[in-house]
């Protein structure tokens, strides 16, 4: 967790006895004395101040501060659970006492805290930011967000509630708002180097390979063995197709962090994409004679043998990863198309259905259990499955496909022709998309040329198949104004804008 | 009934065949395969590109080879489409196709010069062979990136007609397969051309634009994201002269695209001729022909066109056979690596059900495929399957896998009860031999009633698989030609009863990878010492049948000399 600096409130004076007087009195001493750090001498004043009047919930709540500042965790704890008791609704205290409590160890106990102090007083930063930051450890993302949202809505120069807000966006799918907030700590604080990281993560994820790699190198700048950034660098050579890239950068990632399981399994499979089947199956094997508990390990090293068309490896250490972690969906999708391909149907389907059950929103496997089901001639039952996985994901044309040809099979024309033209239609734009990629790719290839002409037309081309890719909007853009038609050049900056917020500030 | 069975003079039995002597292998499979290249005088290398890497698709996809008997000396000769480079060559110095005489004796011989055919370079591509003119001499159509070519057969000797026939292209276009085919049943071979991506070499993307990798390595771009190649068909008019029809004939009218491999096939048993077309990244198609001049794309429809799971594949060849002996042409196709060749079954209700994993092809995604082909290699009367594979981009050879530019042929044996098994490795050399095969014609080289495999290579001399059977299974070999229908018989379907067993077969244009097959038909009888009857359905329609053929020859089924068979039996239905 973060630190945050301490909240030194002012807490109002009551009406005293007498030695409620002196206690106030020494309540305010101690008080100066702790913002000018002379922590020991306010923790005496504030111990005495205690004893004097018991019923001094400020007393105590500074005397906490004092010695939560001398790491007296345990002693803060206990001084701060007295001053809540006392005054229910000081809302630092609160705050300071779930900060004591996450730093004991104590998670759910400081969510508490800081929910009472967020609830007591919801425009008190402090309070929102830290119980954001203790919702997002204790993997409440939407909970998250919501608190990190109101503590960047009272402070938006304060980088870290930035930051956790980015992250916490991100796991709820909202990769265009995380990527702002990333790049907002990042801009807020510049050796931040967690921020340019996970900024560098997340870009990647949103397919801005370019702008992930600059900000994973910035990481590196700050911190040359920073894991995620390393790691990221490695994930977008794989995804440009530069296996070689990605095979040295995992390599690296290894030797920096050699026990670092995800370093080995990249490189794994990395090395698969490079081709190299049998060093990515070397690979694998000894991370999982190291790590014979990690599933993941022996998920990748059966998909490895698969690929070298070793069924009966591969089926093993499929087998054990699901041993190891029977809610592995993929391992079970893979497992069920290895037994498919090697014509065990009925573990095939047990396999698929079991994906299913990790996954439930798997839409792949139940299209799979749909296709078997379908070549054993249960049609019904392969409809089921088959319409379940549109029901999930219903760009699916494969799906689309062998309902069209069971309905054709049942005599159902009119029906079977309009699942077909569905499936032809998804298939076109799928074939749209591919092709207006790649003249994306010529066009940008052309515009780095200099050849102006060429990257207009492929440009132009690249938005016609595939209106709503905005990095090609933004391509268009900046080859149209380098040819001097800023009016047309403005129009698909702005249509960039609408379809990707996060593409606004980033050059093509 | 009046059964006529001709014989042919030059018909050979076990015994009169090359005198190359037979390797006799213990493999325990009932075949063997024996090397001829360069020794038998197959010596033509054909050039295709830059050697180790390419800058376009164009260097990578290869030729095909034809298969056919240009001389009418009884023997098959072959016919290897050469390429070029994007560098070019000297005048004088260019790559030339090569026509081989099969001189009967084990050895062929380069006669490309004699008849007429060094005179042609450029990006040749396939080639396929019919009887365009019904003279009795075979013809031979060229395919190019460029302009195609059309040889009639003079006698030995070939005369290029292709503008006089009216086959001149306005534009450059990337022609891949082609098959004759009487589409029509007007008696006279039509033509049908694949066409894979319209090219553009001026604008298309190179490897050093970064955009196209395979397996992290920069290769040749394509084919997604190219524009793809729309099919041709020619109907033949007579007098050697061709009309375009691709528009009329409904040829046009798929979504599919990026062709190259095809063969025809009568998919529905009707009678009329229908043609099947590999597409690479695409959905397959099969064009039905509708008998009245138009064909339909239903290969989405009769679920020929996908993966088992639903997904376009990178098809390359087909083969055409009835391995499952349902009485139906079932197919096989090849495709690229990380993907299993598809073995589709055509159900006999107009479906094909595809048996890739049920019969055992579900074990092979290494391989990059190419040439295929069904063909009885033991005569057991069960279709076996030979692939021919290697990768399309040789920059792979930098890459540590053992599937890598040149690769090893995989040869399926059929088990005879829906499954095949995997014999590559008992059959050794030369079929475990790397080697970066493109197209591959199937036929019976050396009349000895085995089917053997001419195989074009990529930047090196083709290779001939000799096949010698040594099960001691029985075999017909049935040349049919045709008097009234197309005499190259192109679209007869043949049944062959021996005993309780059928098989089908029928004389197809093109097969599989941009390549010609034997025109002649091969069955492989087992046991039986006689084929008891063949029932021929010539491509005009009409039936006749032969009785008592006798095993272990070659015999000449002309139209019009067999007895008439009422309409109505079928063609099919055997087990």
């Amino acid at each position: 967790m973060l630190l945050a600096a301490a909240v030194l409130a002012a807490p109002g004076l009551r009406a005293q006895t007498a030695d409620g007087n002196r206690a106030a009195r020494l309540v305010a001493e101690g008080l100066a004395l702790l913002r000018a750090e002379r922590t020991a001498e306010a923790e005496r004043l504030l111990t005495e101040a205690s004893t004097l009047d018991p019923k001094n919930a400020q007393a105590s709540y500074l005397l906490g501060i004092a010695l939560e500042r001398r790491r007296d965790l345990e002693g803060a704890q206990g001084a701060y659970e007295r001053a809540v008791a006392l005054d229910p609704e000081l809302a630092p205290a609160h705050d300071r006492l779930g900060f004591v409590q996450g730093l004991l160890g104590r998670t759910d106990l400081a969510r508490a805290s800081f929910e009472r102090a967020a609830e007591l007083d919801p425009t008190f930063f402090d309070a929102q930011y830290h119980l954001g930051v203790t919702r997002w450890l204790l993997r409440d993302a939407a909970g998250a967000h919501k608190a990190l949202a109101a503590a960047v809505a009272i402070r938006n120069d304060h980088a870290e509630s930035q930051y956790y807000l980015g992250l916490a966006l991100r796991a709820l799918g909202r990769l265009p708002d995380a990527i702002t907030h990333l790049r907002r700590a990042t801009e807020l604080d510049g050796t931040l180097v967690v921020a340019h990281a996970h900024l560098g993560v997340a870009l990647r994820e949103h397919g801005d390979l370019d702008g992930a790699r600059r900000a994973a190198e910035r990481a590196l700048v700050l911190d040359p063995a920073r894991f995620d950034a390393l790691n990221t660098i490695g994930l977008i050579a794989m995804q440009r197709g530069d296996a070689e890239d990605a095979v040295s950068t995992f390599k690296r990632l290894v030797d920096l962090h050699p026990d670092e399981p995800t370093a080995r399994l990249n490189l794994g499979t990395a090395l698969m994409q490079k081709g190299d089947l049998a060093g990515a199956v070397a690979v694998l094997r000894a991370l999982t004679d190291r790590r014979p508990e990690h599933a993941e390990a022996f998920y990748n090293l059966g998909t490895a043998l698969k690929q070298q068309d070793d069924f009966a490896g591969a089926e093993t250490a499929l087998r054990e990863a699901l041993r190891l972690n029977p809610a592995l969906p993929d391992a079970h999708y893979t497992l069920g198309v290895v037994l498919w391909q090697t014509r065990r149907l009925a573990e095939a389907k047990d396999a698929f259905r079991a994906a299913t059950r990790a996954k439930p929103d798997y839409a792949q496997a139940y299209y799979m259990l749909g296709t078997i089901l379908r070549q054993e001639r249960e049609y019904h039952a392969a409809l089921v499955e088959l319409r379940r996985a549109l029901e999930i994901q219903p760009d699916m044309p494969e799906a689309h496909l062998a309902i069209g040809q069971i309905l054709q099979r049942q005599g159902d024309r009119a029906a079977a022709a309009k699942a077909f033209a569905e499936a032809e239609r998804l298939n076109r734009i799928k074939a749209d998309q591919q092709a207006a990629a790649f003249a994306l790719g010529v066009g940008l290839s052309r515009l780095r040329d200099g050849d102006l002409d060429g990257a207009v037309e492929r440009l132009r081309e690249s938005v016609r198949l595939d209106p709503a890719n905005a990095r090609a909007h933004l391509a268009l853009a900046d080859a149209l104004s380098r040819q001097g038609h800023a009016a047309e050049a403005a129009k698909h900056r702005r249509e960039a804008r609408r379809l990707d917020p996060s593409l606004a500030t980033e050059a093509p | 009934m009046r059964a006529v069975v001709r014989s042919l003079a030059l018909a050979v039995a076990i015994g009169m065949v090359l005198s190359v002597p037979a390797l006799t292998s213990d493999n325990g499979l009932g075949f063997s395969f024996r090397l001829l290249g360069p020794d038998a005088g197959l010596t033509g290398r054909i050039v295709f590109g830059g050697v180790d890497t390419n800058r376009y698709l164009l260097e990578t996809t290869g030729t095909g080879v034809a298969m056919f008997d240009y001389d009418n000396d009884g023997w098959l000769d072959l016919f290897f489409v050469n390429g070029t480079t994007l560098e070019g060559f000297p005048k004088g110095k260019e790559p030339r196709p090569f026509l081989y005489r099969n001189t009967g004796d084990g050895r062929f011989e380069d006669v490309t010069r004699a008849a007429g055919l060094s005179e042609q370079w450029g990006w040749g591509q396939g080639a396929c062979a019919g009887d365009i003119d019904n003279d009795g001499h075979t013809d031979l159509f060229v395919t190019y990136y460029g302009q195609n070519r059309l040889f009639r057969n003079t006698g030995g000797r070939f005369e290029e007609i292709t503008e006089a026939a009216g086959l001149t292209q306005t534009r450059t276009r990337w022609n891949t397969g082609c098959a004759f085919v009487d589409y029509d049943r007007d008696g006279r071979l039509d033509l049908f051309v694949a066409n894979y991506i319209d090219l553009d070499l001026e604008n298309a993307p190179t490897p050093e634009s970064g955009l196209c990798r395979y397996k992290g390595v920069p290769v040749a771009c394509g084919p997604p994201g190219l524009t793809g190649g729309r099919n041709l068909l020619y109907r033949n008019l007579g007098d050697n002269r061709f009309v375009d029809v691709s528009e009329q004939s409904g040829i046009l009218q798929t979504t599919s695209t990026y062709s190259l491999g095809v063969a025809t096939l009568d998919f529905d048993d009707d009678g009329w001729t229908d043609i099947y077309v590999a597409n690479d990244s695409n959905p397959s198609s099969l064009y039905r022909n509708r008998g009245d001049g138009t064909f339909e794309d239903i290969g989405i429809r009769a679920e020929c066109a996908f993966s088992q799971d639903g997904k376009p594949q990178a098809g390359m060849g087909v083969g055409i056979g009835d391995f499952d002996r349902n009485g139906t042409l079932d197919i096989v196709k090849t495709n690229f690596a990380g993907d299993t060749s598809s073995l589709y079954a055509n159900s006999g209700e107009g479906f094909c059900e595809d048996r890739t994993f049920d019969a055992g092809l579900g074990m092979n995604t290494r391989w990059l495929g190419w040439g295929a082909g069904f063909a009885d290699f033991d005569n057991d009367g069960w279709l076996d399957i030979f692939l021919t594979n290697g990768h399309v981009y040789p920059e792979v050879r930098h890459i540590p896998t053992e599937a890598a530019y040149e690769q090893r042929k995989v040869v399926y044996r059929n088990t005879g009860n829906g499954l095949f098994t995997d014999v590559t490795d008992r059959l050794g050399a030369p079929a475990t031999t790397p080697r970066a095969g493109r197209g591959s014609a199937f036929g019976d080289l050396d009349n000895n009633g085995t089917v053997d495999v001419a195989v074009a290579n990529v930047h090196a001399t083709p290779d001939v698989f000799l096949t010698t059977a040594t099960a001691g299974h029985h075999w017909v070999l049935l040349h049919l030609t045709g008097t009234k229908s197309n005499r190259s018989a192109i679209g007869a379907r043949v049944r062959v009863v021996t005993g309780d067993v059928t098989q089908i077969g029928e004389v197809q244009g093109g097969g599989s990878y941009l390549s010609q097959n034997d025109l002649r038909l091969h069955f492989g009888l087992g046991a039986a010492t006689r084929v008891d009857r063949v029932e021929v359905r010539w491509p005009n329609g009409q039936r006749e049948g032969w009785s008592g053929l006798e095993a272990d020859r070659m015999h000449r089924l002309v139209e019009g000399e067999g007895t008439p068979v009422e309409s109505g039996a079928p063609a099919g239905s055997g087990q």
